[in-house]
């Protein structure tokens, strides 16, 4: 009998290790993937929520309303008051096709989820009312957005203006766009467009930048020194038994005419005299390759190589192509770096969160980092005003301020380049930065994105807009 | 007020009062729109235990908190099903009723008859009449071909071969000569074990299995013997993943659930968002939508308290699931004569693993089989068998203290 009882104590050891798996296994679960499961869209919690919730308001930063929940007796619907004009960037929120833009960043903000205890859930179990979501306010212009988007209308490509000075978001379209209060009509042939009509090009597009990429060359070339800017353009260079050319020969050159006309070949030279580290690691410095700072997911540019890169590819990088690809927003980020003295703002587009009865539950404070010193950036800064005063950018001119700026013409796949502008105003006193992409537009940067970066600009610099 | 504080004070049933206080006031406050009946039902409910808790004493009937812990969790279960849906609750309390009714009639069924470790052929017999007759006449729900119908209600024949399943095998470790040899024995256990298959109840069949292995290895001489059982039951379960389709989608949603979760894995995927939608402290009684998961009331009542009570509430759950166990194993522990010895055992194991199983399947640690939560599932069936175990427990924990010296640490 003894050793029965022996025996016994293995099966008492066996269910002890039985229920402790199953004690075990429910904290496991719970701390580390309850949070995910829960978020599941089969969740129909989430939905329950959902309904049980008056989604809060979106504002632009002077309170004009862009998305909002309407309630009437039995339902409540999303509605965008100026439907496609926000279409990416406000986004959508809907029961079937999942949220975007603002709408998915600040979901927990607009559900006011977080901020309900079991408290908070049994006294609006007794009032009966339904749950108010809080109030987000953007950093975006609505007077700006407006203009952006008319003028990007019919076009495709992307429009991103920031304020240099904070970061903050001023206008963001992307086309070809859609229109959210008609997502369920429209959802079948929006997925299947091949234009990609759902995609936020300003933040996700991926595109060559093409000649703007030439003042974070200069950047490199001012940080190095060592290497003589002067150069005698002859229309084109030889590397490695590949010839690289220009438009035209553009005769002598310093580093500042060699921007204003955007002279492919000394940037080439240049680059090759720098070698692959100077070029990559101020490109680093730049956030190439690097997730940008900010409150909101921006895809992550590319730049594929490493310090023993070929010098024909090295000599591409100088000019913006290769491998190099970039988000419009990146590149209006760039231009804010050398407007606001060399430090980069964190792009952010949230400026506060407001609770429904108006009390400010969250407002983020800027955040910046320098990226290049001042001297640096003041010089480069000068080489820009040169582009649009007598160089590329002409076309950027907006009479009685002052504006800084590189034009691109980007080679892509498909054939038709892509015309960029970059650039800021006043560059005296830089109030807005932009960048301006159309996409396959088979024009120069100069001839077609310098105009509509002008327009905003103007748009943005009348008395009383940014004030 | 002498009489309260020598009835209810210091009694450990102070804590059963306390907790069907909390329960049903809160059922009362937040889930019925301020329903007498609730009250009605705890009170009744509440009574019918302390009345029962008071005979055990007064009888002198052996271990005392068997009937406390099992009464809790009955609590429990009653006070969820009302919250589930109060007519689940209300016919709950009368199961428990008669439940209570039958734990002490086994209580004394089997003190006063001696006969018990001779009638292992009634056992066998009552097992394979028991399973002609759910072939013959049973109705199939939720796949599993295990119930009866008579007049209006639902019988589980398998709750009853449980304990014929017991007592058969105590029977045999008491008199191994009855059969012709092991052999024979083997090819009894086995066959229930593939009548139950054939009913597509794998929980049970895993149940009897895991019963049935933990007592042989307990008793088996032949160590080539066990292990050949342990490779019998692999092959079966290899085999019935290869040949019986559910048994593999039942493997397949335990590996993913999240594969299919609008079809196959949508009983797990629900249960799991329940207890994750209760985190570590719950929604709270009656703030939680346990609604969504099917099968709440039976099979998945643990994840509606996990989502209502917490995973805290769970695991308080399963700790007394263990306490109960403990109580079982002491018992078996002090009893000497085999075949009592193994029917405390049996009764044991079918009660731990049978909680581990269907615990495990709803919190997907194992793949999910349909077995009752024991005492806490709704179900006249299960909460009756499970009864009369314990009431037949509670003649063992009688009969370990007679001859035995026990100091019970509590003054009679």
């Amino acid at each position: 009998m003894n050793s029965d009882n022996k025996k016994m104590i293995h099966l008492i050891v066996l269910s002890c290790v039985l229920f402790l798996s199953i004690i075990g296994y429910l904290t496991y679960f719970q701390i580390f993937m309850a949070a995910g499961v829960s978020q599941n869209n089969y969740n129909r919690r989430l939905w329950q929520r959902e309904e049980n919730t008056v989604r809060g308001t979106i504002y632009d930063r002077n309170g004009v309303v862009l998305a909002e929940t309407l309630v009437t007796e039995d339902s409540m619907t999303r509605s965008y008051p100026f439907n496609s004009m926000y279409s990416h960037i406000v986004g959508y929120s809907h029961r079937q096709y999942g949220r975007t833009g603002a709408e998915s960043y600040f979901n927990s903000d607009l559900m006011a989820i977080g901020n309900d205890s079991t408290v908070a859930r049994l006294m609006e179990r007794i009032t009966g009312g339904p749950i108010r979501g809080n109030h987000v306010y953007l950093t975006l212009h609505h007077q700006l957005q407006q203009t952006a988007e008319r003028l990007l209308r019919g076009k495709k490509g992307a429009i991103v203006a920031i304020d240099p000075r904070s970061g903050e978001i001023l206008a963001m379209v992307s086309k070809p766009d859609f229109n959210p209060n008609k997502l369920s009509a429209d959802w079948d042939k929006l997925v299947v467009n091949e234009e990609s009509p759902l995609l936020n090009r300003g933040l996700a597009g991926m595109y060559p930048p093409g000649s703007t990429f030439k003042v974070i060359m200069s950047a490199a070339v001012l940080a190095n020194g060592g290497i003589d800017t002067n150069y005698n353009c002859t229309g084109s260079l030889v590397v490695d038994g590949y010839t690289l050319s220009d438009l035209k020969a553009h005769g002598y050159l310093d580093l500042r005419s060699s921007l204003a006309v955007s002279c492919n070949t000394n940037f080439a030279r240049m680059a090759l005299e720098l070698g692959g580290e100077a070029v990559l690691s101020m490109a680093k410095d730049f956030y190439f390759g690097k997730s940008l700072p900010g409150d909101i997911p921006i895809q992550t540019s590319r730049i594929p190589y490493n310090r023993n890169i070929e010098p024909t590819e090295l000599a591409a990088v100088a000019i913006g192509q290769g491998k190099l690809l970039v988000t419009p927003i990146q590149m209006a980020v760039v231009a804010g770096i050398f407007a606001n003295d060399g430090i980069m703002m964190s792009p952010r587009i949230l400026k506060e969160v407001q609770s429904p009865e108006g009390k400010q539950l969250k407002s983020l404070a800027a955040e910046g980092n320098r990226i290049i010193s001042p001297d640096i950036a003041n010089e480069v800064k000068a080489m820009m005003e040169a582009v649009v005063t007598e160089g590329t950018g002409k076309n950027a001119r907006i009479s009685g301020v002052r504006v800084a700026g590189k034009t691109g013409t980007a080679e892509n796949a498909t054939g038709e380049s892509h015309a960029w502008f970059i650039g800021f105003a006043p560059a005296d006193a830089p109030k807005i930065a932009v960048a301006v992409i159309l996409e396959t537009e088979g024009r120069s940067g100069g001839v077609a994105a310098a105009p509509v970066a002008r327009e905003l600009m103007t748009q943005a610099l009348k008395r009383g807009v940014l004030d | 007020m002498f009489l309260f504080r020598k009835l209810v004070l210091g009694r450990p049933i102070t804590i059963l009062i306390f907790i069907n206080l909390m329960f049903f006031g809160l059922l009362f406050l937040m889930v019925g729109p301020y329903d007498r009946s609730i009250l009605v039902a705890g009170v009744l409910l509440t009574l019918l235990m302390v009345v029962c808790y008071y005979l055990i004493i007064k009888l002198d009937m052996g271990d005392q908190y068997i009937f406390l812990i099992i009464s809790i969790l009955t609590s429990l279960g009653v006070a969820m099903l009302y919250r589930l849906n109060p007519v689940y609750g209300f016919r709950q309390i009368t199961w428990f009723g008669i439940a209570a009714v039958l734990y002490f009639m086994a209580y004394f069924l089997f003190r006063w008859i001696k006969l018990w470790d001779k009638g292992i052929y009634v056992y066998i017999a009552g097992s394979i009449l028991l399973f002609v007759v759910t072939f013959a006449f049973g109705t199939t729900v939720k796949g599993a071909t295990n119930w009866i119908r008579i007049g209006s209600f639902n019988f589980q024949p398998a709750e009853a071969i449980k304990l014929f399943f017991i007592f058969m095998l105590a029977a045999y470790f008491k008199y191994p000569e009855k059969l012709k040899n092991t052999y024979v024995f083997l090819g009894i256990v086995y066959l229930h074990i593939i009548l139950l298959t054939l009913q597509r109840d794998m929980g049970m069949a895993m149940l009897f299995f895991g019963v049935f292995i933990s007592i042989y290895y307990i008793y088996q001489t032949d160590i080539k013997l066990f292990l050949y059982n342990i490779a019998a039951a692999v092959t079966i379960g290899t085999f019935s993943y290869f040949t019986m389709n559910h048994v593999r989608v039942r493997f397949d949603t335990w590996l993913n659930p999240w594969k299919d979760i609008a079809g196959r894995g949508y009983q797990i995927t629900q249960s799991l968002f329940a207890i994750a939608a209760g985190g570590f402290f719950g929604s709270g009684l009656g703030l939680g939508t346990p609604g969504y998961i099917p099968e709440v009331h039976t099979d998945f009542i643990f994840s509606a308290i996990c989502e209502e009570l917490g995973i805290f509430g769970g695991i308080a759950v399963v700790l007394l699931y263990f306490i109960m166990i403990y109580r079982g194993f002491k018992i078996t522990l002090m009893i000497n004569e085999p075949f009592t010895k193994v029917v405390a055992l049996g009764i044991t194991l079918t009660y731990s693993y049978q909680t581990f199983i269907i615990i495990g399947g709803v919190i997907k640690l194992i793949p999910l089989t349909g077995v009752t939560l024991p005492f806490v599932s709704y179900g006249g069936s299960s909460l009756i068998s499970a009864f009369v175990a314990f009431g037949i427990l509670q003649a063992l924990s009688k009969k370990s203290l007679e001859g035995e010296e026990f100091v019970e640490l509590e003054q009679r």
